[in-house]
């Protein structure tokens, strides 16, 4: 049963469903942007004279997305929910489920970038001369947070499985 | 014969608050008022499309209607 959204209420799941659409989009791009920043993805500039070759960091442009395009997929779900919230849909199936997809986006998501990335570095210095190709491995705190928040909404996701479950019990008692 | 629930196997719960309100002359919507619920929650009861009943409302309900939970009330075995 629907329930009853203050306006204010509404207005903001409005305003956070069309956030989590445009987010969808320019995460998969801002990670792109990254096989364009050497210097930023590597934490050094390259060697003097060289350059990576556009096709491979098309390649890298193509890996360093692949997360973001997971988490993208978390935003375009949890839009959906924003706007079923805004309608007063809040404890249904549908929502418990929306949020457990966004967590495990968000712990995949996690879990690929620090491949994506060495990969990526790899690709980026696949056209360099042997002795400058770079290859690393890095864990960051940013990943960690990442799979913690995105467990924890899994989790949340189950919680308001139960919710909807006591929410129908309750509808039906007198 | 309205149900309150349909036990998984081990019988149901019938609520009888029709025949109550019969032999007590009391309209729908006196009661209702007099119970504190929605004439709609009312017409739930009466048709045992509920899957429970509160203490609190089931003390209502016998206090409008003069009489004791097991007037209301009564289990059928399968």
């Amino acid at each position: 049963m629907p329930l009853t959204v203050p306006s204010r209420v509404r207005r903001i799941c409005h305003v956070m469903s069309v956030a989590c659409g445009l987010g969808a989009l320019a995460l998969p791009l801002a990670g792109a942007w990254g096989a364009w920043n050497y210097q930023d993805l590597v934490g050094s500039p390259p060697p003097e004279g060289m350059a990576p070759s556009l096709v491979w960091q098309g390649v890298a442009a193509v890996l360093l997305s692949l997360p973001m395009i997971w988490v993208g997929v978390g935003l375009v779900r949890l839009a959906a929910l924003f706007r079923d919230q805004a309608r007063g849909l809040v404890f249904t199936d549908a929502n418990a489920d929306r949020v457990r997809v966004f967590g495990s986006c968000l712990v995949l998501g996690a879990v690929l970038n620090p491949v994506v990335q060495t990969l990526a570095i790899l690709a980026l210095t696949h056209g360099f001369p042997p002795g400058s190709r770079l290859i690393q491995i890095g864990l960051g705190l940013d990943d960690a947070v990442l799979a913690t928040i995105g467990g924890g909404m899994a989790v949340l996701g189950w919680v308001m499985g139960e919710a909807r479950r006591l929410s129908e019990d309750l509808e039906g008692i007198v | 014969m309205p149900d309150l629930d349909e036990g998984q196997g081990g019988g149901r719960v019938i609520l009888r608050l029709d025949v109550m309100m019969a032999r007590r002359k009391v309209r729908g919507r006196d009661l209702a008022e007099r119970v504190g619920i929605t004439e709609q929650n009312l017409s739930l009861l009466k048709s045992g499309k509920v899957k429970g009943v509160r203490f609190e409302t089931l003390a209502k309900l016998c206090q409008a209607l003069d009489c004791q939970p097991g007037d209301l009330l009564e289990f059928e075995a399968e």
